[in-house]
C-alpha cells in the first residue's frame, strides 16, 4: 500500500514537472527560432548590400576600363603609337587609381609598351601564346569590341583582369590597348580584405558561354554555395559574384537552444519538487491531526475513568479517615450529609432525615451553645469557621469531631451554600492527651538528669586540666630525650673519629718497629709488639663499629654507588681472613656461578659486609668448612655464607640483628666483639637496597644469605 | 738503591705523629721528603720544588684535600706529578671524590708499614 501511494505521488508530480518542461522547452525553442529568422533576415540584407556594392563597382570598373582603353586606342588609330606613351599612361593611371598598368600590344600579340615598367617586365611577351588568351583575343578582334580577359595569372604576380581594346588602322587590326587591374587593388578600393574578411567569403567568376563552366578569379571553392551566386550581365558575357557569409546563422542561435533547454529542465524539476513538497506537508499535517484526535479521545476516556475512580476513592478515603462532608443550601434550607456523616453520627441513612435541629441535638450539651453561636456568627459575618467539639451518645459515650466550613456566594455576594467537612478525631485527641502526660513526666525527668550532668561536667573539666598539664610535661620530656639522643650520636661520631687518629699512630709505629727499620728486636720484643698490634687492630675495629652505629642512629650513614668488580672484593676479603681461618683449622671454599660480576654499589661497604659475615663465620666455628656461594638471579646478586659452627636457636634468631646483642655471649662472653656487627650489616644491606636472611640449627651450623641489586634503582 | 735515583715527595699532613711516620718510612726507602703542615704551605712548596709525588691528607685545618688537589692541578703543576690522597676518614665515595678532584690514587689510613711504600710506588708507576 505504501509503495502504491509512493507511485501515485511520483507519477502525479512527474507529470506536472514534465508538462512544465515541455511548455518551457517549446517557448525557448520558439524564441530561438524567431531569433534565427531575425538573424537570417539581417544577414540577407547585409549580403544584398554587399553584392550591390561590389556589383556597382564592377560595372563602374568596366565602364572606366572601356573609356580608358578606348581613348588610348583612339589616340593610336589617329596618330600611331605616341612617343609620349608614358605621360599618357601616367595620366590614365592617375585618373583611375585602381588601374595597375597600361599596355600596348602589336598586331602579332606581342606586348610592346607597358607602364609602369617597374614590376611589369612583360615587354616581348606574346599574349597569344596561351590558348585561352588567344581565343579571347581573337574573339575581340573578330567582334572589334572591347573585352575583359580574366581571370589572368599576371606575369607580375597575383590574379587580375585585363581589358583590351582592339585597334584598327584602316580597318586593319593593329594591336590592343590594354589596362591591367589586379583583383587585390579592386577589392582594396572597396575596403574589402577579400582573402581574409571576417564576415564574408568573396568570389567572382566568368561563365564560359559555350560550356557553361565558370572560371573563378579567386581560390575559394564555391561549388556548395550556388545559391549565393549573383549574375552580372556584361556586354561580353555573364559574370557571377558570390558573397557568402562566413558564420552560419544556426550557430548564432545555438546558445538560445541550449540555455532554453536547460531552463526547461530546471523549471520542470522545480515544479516537480515543489509539488511534491506541498503534498508531503499536507500529508504530514493530516497524519498529525489524526494522531491528535485519537490522543484527545484516549485522554477523554482516561479522564472519565479517573473521575469514576476518584469518586469511589473519595468515598473510601472518607471512610478510612472518618471524614464526612455536608452541604447546606440556604435558600432551600436543606442539609445534606455524605454516607460517612451518617456513620459518624451512628444513624441509618435510609431512615434518618437530616435537619439542622437534629444535628444540634447530637452535640454534647456543654459544647452545643458554642457550636450554634459559631454557625450563626458565620452566617452573619459570611466567614468560614473551624471548630472541634464533642458528640454525646448513649451511656455518656463521647466522640470528638473536627468541623471545617466554607461558604459559597452567588454573583451578588449573597451566601448561597455552606460546604463543610466533619472528621471523627476521637482517637487523635485521646492520644494527644496521653502524650501530653508523657511529655510532662519527661520534662521533669530531663531537668533532674541535667542537674546531675552539670556536676559530672565540672569534674571532667578538672580532670582535663590535669591531663593537659601532664601532656605538656611529657612533650618537654620527649624533646629533652630527643635532643639527648642526637647529642649522644654526635658525641659518638666525634669521639670515634678522635679515637681513630691515635690508633693510626699506635698501629703504624708498631708495624714500623716490627719491620726492624729502627734496629733489630729480640724474640720477646717481637712477640710483645705483635700483641700490641693485635690489640690495636681489635680496638680500631671496635671504634669503627661504634662510629658506624652512631652514624646509623643519627641517620647520617651515607652510601655512594659506583661500579666495581665484586669477585675481586670477595677474593681480597677471603685472602685477608685466610690466616685466621687456617689458624683454627677451618677451610674456606667458594662456589661461584659467574665468571665476572660488576656490581653498582658502595664498594667499601660491601667489603665491610663480607668481612663482617665471614669473620663471624670463622669466629663461631671450630671445625669443618666455610662455604661461600655466589650467584646472580633476576638482577640480584645472591651471596650465601654457610658454616658448620655453633648455630643459633630459633628463639635467638629474632634477636640476632638487634643492637648490642651477642647471643650466648651475654652470659659466657666466649667471643670477642661489640655485638654491633650484624646490626651494622643489616643496616648497610638495607641501605644498599638489599636484604639479609639467616637459617640456622643449633650445633649444626648457620647459613647467612644476603641479596643486593646488581644496579641500584636510584642510580639507574 | 742509590740516593739520587729516588724522586722527591711532598707530604701535606697536619698530624705531627703521622707526618713523622710517613717521613720515617719514606726516608728509610731513600726518598727525598718535603713537608707541609697545612694547605697553603703545601701549595707553595709544590710550586717551588716540583716534587714528583705529593701525599695529601684529606682533613686539614685550613682547606680540605680535594681543594688542594684541584688547586694543584690548576696552578701549572707538571702533568706527570703523582697526587695521592691519604686519609683515615674513608667514607663511601671518598676515593671517587679524590680522583675527581685530580688525585691519581688513594691510600687508606691506618697505613700498613709493610705495604705502604709499595702501594705508593705502584700508583706512581701506573700514572707514568
Amino acid at each position: 500500500m505504501k509503495s502504491n501511494t509512493l507511485y501515485l505521488y511520483l507519477k502525479k508530480h512527474f507529470v506536472a514537472g514534465f508538462i512544465t518542461f515541455i511548455i518551457l522547452l517549446f517557448i525557448a525553442q520558439y524564441i530561438a527560432y524567431q531569433q534565427y529568422l531575425i538573424n537570417k533576415n539581417e544577414q540577407k540584407k547585409e549580403i544584398t548590400n554587399e553584392v550591390n556594392l561590389v556589383k556597382e563597382k564592377l560595372q563602374a570598373l568596366v565602364m572606366y576600363n572601356y573609356s580608358a582603353t578606348k581613348s588610348l586606342a583612339y589616340i593610336i588609330e589617329r596618330n600611331g603609337i605616341p612617343p609620349d606613351f608614358e605621360s599618357i599612361a601616367i595620366d590614365l593611371l592617375e585618373r583611375h587609381d585602381y588601374f595597375d598598368a597600361v599596355e600596348l600590344v602589336d598586331s602579332n600579340g606581342v606586348i610592346t609598351h607597358v607602364y609602369p615598367q617597374k614590376d611589369n617586365e612583360v615587354i616581348g611577351f606574346n599574349i597569344m601564346s596561351s590558348n585561352v588568351a588567344s581565343r579571347g583575343a581573337l574573339t575581340t578582334i573578330k567582334r572589334k569590341d572591347f573585352f575583359i580577359a580574366g581571370p589572368v595569372n599576371l606575369k607580375q604576380g597575383g590574379v587580375g583582369m585585363i581589358s583590351r581594346q582592339p585597334i584598327f588602322i584602316d580597318d586593319k587590326f593593329a594591336g590592343f590597348s590594354a589596362v591591367v587591374i589586379k583583383l587585390s587593388t579592386f577589392f582594396n578600393d572597396l575596403n574589402i580584405n577579400y582573402e581574409n574578411d571576417s564576415r564574408f567569403d568573396y568570389q567572382i567568376s566568368r561563365v564560359n558561354k559555350k560550356t557553361g563552366k565558370e572560371d573563378f578569379f579567386l581560390e575559394n571553392d564555391m561549388s556548395s554555395f550556388e545559391e549565393f551566386a549573383v549574375p552580372i550581365e556584361m556586354s561580353f558575357g555573364e559574370w557571377r559574384l558570390y558573397v557568402v557569409p562566413k558564420h552560419n546563422t544556426i550557430k548564432s542561435v545555438i546558445w538560445f537552444v541550449v540555455i532554453g533547454f536547460m531552463i526547461a529542465i530546471v523549471g520542470g524539476w522545480i515544479v516537480w519538487l515543489l509539488n511534491g513538497q506541498s503534498e508531503r506537508y499536507s500529508n504530514l499535517i493530516s497524519v498529525k491531526l489524526t494522531k491528535q484526535e485519537s490522543e484527545l479521545k484516549s485522554i477523554h476516556e482516561i479522564t472519565r475513568d479517573r473521575i469514576k475512580k476518584s469518586e469511589s476513592n473519595l468515598k473510601r478515603a472518607q471512610h478510612i479517615a472518618s471524614l464526612g462532608s455536608w452541604e447546606l443550601d440556604i435558600e432551600m434550607n436543606k442539609l445534606t450529609w455524605s454516607a460517612e456523616m451518617f456513620r459518624i453520627f451512628e444513624k441509618d441513612s435510609k431512615k434518618f432525615e437530616v435537619t439542622q435541629q437534629r444535628f444540634y441535638d447530637a452535640i454534647h450539651p456543654d459544647d452545643r451553645s458554642l457550636v450554634i453561636k459559631l454557625i450563626t456568627d458565620s452566617i452573619m459575618n459570611k466567614k468560614p469557621y473551624q471548630i472541634t467539639y464533642r458528640l454525646l451518645f448513649d451511656k455518656n459515650r463521647i466522640k470528638y469531631v473536627d468541623e471545617h466550613c466554607e461558604i459559597f456566594y452567588d454573583e451578588n455576594q449573597i451566601p448561597k451554600k455552606f460546604f463543610g467537612t466533619l472528621q471523627d478525631v476521637t482517637v487523635r485527641i485521646v492520644n494527644e492527651k496521653e502524650l501530653l502526660n508523657y511529655k510532662n513526666n519527661l520534662e521533669n525527668l530531663v531537668s533532674l538528669r541535667t542537674e546531675e550532668l552539670n556536676d559530672s561536667k565540672e569534674a571532667l573539666l578538672n580532670l582535663l586540666e590535669d591531663i593537659n598539664y601532664q601532656s605538656i610535661e611529657l612533650e618537654k620530656e620527649k624533646i629533652k630525650a630527643q635532643s639527648a639522643d642526637l647529642m649522644k650520636s654526635a658525641f659518638l661520631a666525634t669521639m670515634s673519629h678522635e679515637l681513630r687518629t691515635p690508633m693510626n699512630s699506635i698501629i703504624g709505629f708498631t708495624g714500623i718497629l716490627s719491620k726492624e727499620l729502627a734496629g733489630p728486636l729480640n724474640e720477646e720484643q717481637k712477640k710483645q709488639l705483635a700483641m700490641v698490634k693485635n690489640s690495636g687492630e681489635h680496638l680500631l675495629g671496635l671504634i669503627n663499629d661504634i662510629l658506624d652505629i652512631s652514624k646509623i642512629e643519627a641517620g647520617k650513614l651515607k652510601v655512594s654507588f659506583y661500579p666495581f668488580d665484586y669477585l675481586t672484593s670477595l677474593e681480597k676479603t677471603i685472602a685477608f681472613l685466610l690466616p685466621q681461618a687456617s689458624a683454627k683449622g677451618l677451610k674456606m671454599i667458594t662456589e661461584i656461578t659467574e665468571m665476572h660480576i660488576t656490581l653498582i654499589s658502595d664498594e667499601r661497604r660491601v667489603e665491610q659486609i663480607l668481612l663482617n659475615l665471614l669473620s663471624n663465620a670463622i669466629k663461631f666455628s671450630t671445625k669443618g668448612t666455610i662455604l661461600i656461594k655466589v650467584g646472580v638471579k633476576d638482577n640480584l646478586l645472591i651471596t650465601q655464607i654457610i658454616d658448620q659452627g655453633i648455630g643459633i636457636s630459633n628463639d635467638d634468631i629474632i634477636k640476632l640483628f638487634m643492637l648490642f646483642i651477642q647471643i650466648e655471649g651475654g652470659l659466657s662472653r666466649n667471643h670477642e666483639g661489640t655485638g654491633l656487627g650484624l646490626a651494622i650489616c643489616k643496616n648497610l644491606i638495607e641501605k644498599l637496597g638489599g636484604t639479609i636472611q639467616v637459617e640456622s640449627q643449633l650445633g649444626i651450623g648457620s647459613n647467612f644469605t644476603f641479596k643486593l641489586p646488581l644496579e641500584n634503582a636510584k642510580n639507574k | 738503591m742509590t740516593n739520587n735515583m729516588k724522586p722527591s715527595i711532598l707530604i701535606i699532613e697536619d698530624n705531627e705523629q703521622n707526618m713523622y711516620m710517613l717521613t720515617y718510612l719514606l726516608e728509610k726507602s731513600n726518598y727525598k721528603v718535603i713537608i707541609a703542615y697545612n694547605g697553603i704551605d703545601g701549595l707553595k712548596l709544590a710550586h717551588e720544588n716540583h716534587p714528583e709525588i705529593i701525599l695529601i691528607d684529606i682533613q686539614l685545618p685550613d682547606m680540605d684535600g680535594y681543594e688542594i688537589c684541584a688547586k694543584l692541578r690548576h696552578n701549572g703543576l707538571p702533568k706527570n706529578t703523582t697526587i695521592i690522597a691519604v686519609t683515615s676518614y674513608a667514607m663511601g665515595g671518598d676515593k671517587e671524590k679524590a680522583i675527581e678532584a685530580g688525585a691519581d690514587g688513594y691510600i687508606e689510613k691506618p697505613i700498613n708499614p709493610d705495604t705502604f711504600v709499595n702501594q705508593m710506588e705502584s700508583i706512581h708507576v701506573a700514572k707514568n
